[in-house]
């Protein structure tokens, strides 16, 4: 191809500055700009670059905090709450013990229409359900299969991490109705052992147990479980 | 140990020095090819030479100094051209174009060279950045396709078929402008051909 011909021959002879015609390193504008950059320090981040890290290092921190915020452990395993419809002002039930600390906690209270509401079906239909946990580290069960459920009413999301250790308590708070709701008085004495022996084999036997004494009226021990201070309280009941 | 240093950073910078010298007129005419503004230019050298500066160990140990502050040097200009997008959209509009021909042109050029300057850059106006980009490195600066792949951070095969293909562009747009041109002159009457019609109207 004949240089009249080929474009990339034109483009070079439109060239509109020359390097010849500029100025060279000798001029004063070179210098000044040599003595400029040499000043600064060699070898160091630019300070775009600085920048770039901070503006990295900020985003990894709210990327954290906001893992946090959405996250939660699920701190109180034992009261589920299982909402009628996706509002935190609906009526609710408690979940039945028994179950893991999840959605499913929930199915009982809807298939034996505990819950019913009629926009997702008839009564024993069990709708889609998601949990949250609320501000203390209790879990609220919503119907609903939309993932942005916990996020658009300001909970949180179930930290996974959390999980075994809440069903753990769920498991151990099932033996210790399945214990307590006996027709039989069970004595203080019997209960304290019977706790203390189902706290040991869970592997919680860090826990506190605190009874209180019995009186004629009230000779039968009954137990309440609290997770956050890690203690069985055992009370007398009639 | 702090004269072991200090003796580094003395040879880092007689070795810049040497380098700045032999670089500093092509980087300024590559930028001022691609900057309407005289003092934007030198803004993007004394930005590019700080780059270099900071990362001095880089810019002396690369086998392309020049590719490599050309690289540099574009990053800069895509820099402020982002920051100053807002501007260069608002001129756009009132322009109805991005300036894409490089403004300086030699006053002592001729009609001739002028009107093939005219061509050649309207030819070149409707070819992609990317096309535009790569055209000007080979014909202005130059570059062999591996400083090309320096500068564009672009593997070599990949520049060959690039600037191929950019170049076919050009002389497809070329031909275009070309058939254009000479279509407008055969419908430009002169002045004397404009009296002729109306002097056999006359008639």
């Amino acid at each position: 191809m004949s240089d009249q011909h080929d474009g990339l021959a034109r483009l070079r002879a439109t060239n509109p500055i020359d390097t010849g015609d500029v100025d060279g390193p000798d001029s004063a504008r070179a210098q000044l700009i040599f003595n400029k950059v040499t000043t600064t320090e060699s070898g160091i981040f630019s300070r775009q670059s600085l920048r770039l890290a901070i503006i990295l290092a900020a985003l990894l921190v709210l990327t954290t905090a906001a893992a946090i915020v959405l996250t939660r452990p699920i701190q109180i395993a034992t009261a589920i709450s299982c909402y009628r419809s996706v509002d935190l002002n609906a009526d609710i039930a408690v979940a039945a013990s028994g179950t893991d600390a999840t959605a499913a906690a929930c199915e009982s209270a809807w298939s034996d229409a505990v819950l019913v509401n009629e926009d997702f079906g008839p009564p024993g239909f069990v709708p889609p359900l998601t949990a949250c946990v609320k501000e203390n580290g209790a879990l609220a069960v919503f119907p609903t299969d939309d993932g942005s459920t916990c996020d658009r009413l300001g909970l949180a999301r179930p930290d996974p991490s959390s999980q075994g250790h809440a069903d753990l308590i769920r498991r151990v708070e099932a033996d210790l109705v399945d214990y307590f709701s006996s027709d039989s008085c069970i004595s203080m004495d019997d209960a304290a052992q019977k706790v203390r022996r189902v706290l040991d084999e869970s592997g919680l036997a860090s826990w506190q147990m605190t009874t209180q004494p019995t009186t004629p009226e009230r000779r039968c021990a009954s137990f309440s479980l609290d997770e956050t201070t890690e203690t069985v309280y055992l009370v007398p009941i009639d | 140990m702090r004269r072991v240093t200090s003796s580094r950073a003395e040879s880092d910078r007689a070795a810049f020095e040497d380098a700045y010298r032999e670089t500093y007129s092509k980087t300024l005419a590559y930028v001022l090819r691609r900057t309407v503004d005289l003092e934007d230019a030198h803004d993007v050298v004394a930005e590019t030479y700080t780059v270099a500066w900071r990362r001095v160990k880089t810019f002396l140990g690369t086998d392309e100094p020049q590719a490599w502050l050309y690289g540099v040097a574009r990053k800069q200009m895509h820099n402020r051209w982002r920051s100053n997008r807002r501007l260069l959209l608002l001129r756009e509009k009132a322009q109805g174009t991005l300036p894409t021909k490089p403004a300086p042109v030699d006053p002592s050029w001729s009609a001739e060279k002028r009107d093939e300057y005219e061509l050649v850059w309207t030819a070149m106006s409707r070819l992609s950045i990317k096309d535009q980009e790569i055209l000007r490195l080979a014909a202005f600066e130059e570059l062999s396709h591996e400083e090309i792949g320096v500068v564009l951070n672009t593997p070599v095969r990949r520049v060959r078929s690039m600037l191929y293909r950019a170049r076919e562009r050009l002389n497809v747009e070329l031909a275009v402008a070309e058939q254009q041109q000479e279509g407008e002159s055969r419908h430009k009457p002169s002045e004397g051909q404009r009296n002729e019609p109306d002097q056999d109207t006359h008639r």
